[in-house]
């Protein structure tokens, strides 16, 4: 069986449905595909979006590297299951360990600029999925199998 | 919480189709709504904004806010990586 992936401006995206149920949270939401990056992320635009109050979360132990520079992370500790659709067939991915949640950095007006958020799914959610990703930009093609 | 199966595979193929929309029609949304956020339900632009938190606003008051993309679209064309 396979999912789908999208090629867009930002890199390879699953549209996945994500929820978190002691939060009441339940939404459809669209993910870059990340191979770097160890853990999942939700943008802060999809955080906000699906009604988490990022700032009472608490602060991700680890600093956040990446090419930006380090970052802080909070840390959205329940656990999510992120909902793939496999040739009409639902597959739940769990991350036990919850999200982390992107800060991005400060404009000159001390407000967060959140414009550039995007939702991330990481080794942990491609570990979990027990699926494989195939990539085949060649013939503009990519998608999880299994 | 228990995920309707029809409801969640239906909510994935209406983000997967505002995504691709998206993605099929940036040259004229940056033209339109550059360095705005747009919202976008069943393959159209119904609002826009210069700050997320407003449009969001709007949009939480329509009848079914869950079936809506909301996504920022650059006036420049940027080269992304992670």
């Amino acid at each position: 069986m396979r999912s789908r992936l999208v090629l867009g401006e930002k890199g390879i995206e699953a549209v996945a449905h994500f929820t978190c149920p002691s939060r009441m949270i339940s939404k459809a939401l669209h993910f870059v595909i990340d191979t770097g990056s160890e853990l999942s992320f939700l943008g802060w635009k999809d955080a906000i979006q699906v009604g988490i109050e990022v700032e009472n979360l608490p602060t991700y132990p680890r600093p956040v590297a990446g090419f930006g520079g380090a970052a802080e992370a909070k840390h959205l500790i329940d656990p999510c299951f992120v909902y793939i659709d496999f040739d009409d067939t639902l597959k739940q991915v769990e991350l036990p360990n919850g999200m982390l949640v992107y800060r991005p950095s400060r404009t000159k007006t001390k407000q967060w600029r959140i414009e550039e958020s995007v939702s991330i799914l990481g080794r942990d959610f491609i570990r979990n999925s027990g699926s494989r990703l195939v990539v085949d930009l060649a013939n503009n093609e990519a998608y999880f199998e299994g | 919480m228990i995920v309707n199966q029809e409801e969640a595979l239906a909510s994935i193929r209406r983000e997967r189709q505002n995504l691709e929309w998206i993605n099929k029609s940036l040259s004229s949304l940056r033209e339109k709504f550059g360095d705005r956020y747009i919202a976008v339900h069943d393959r159209q632009v119904i609002d826009s904004d210069e700050q997320f938190e407003r449009l969001l606003a709007r949009i939480r008051k329509l009848e079914h806010p869950e079936s809506v993309t909301i996504e920022y679209v650059t006036a420049l064309e940027y080269l992304w990586m992670l």
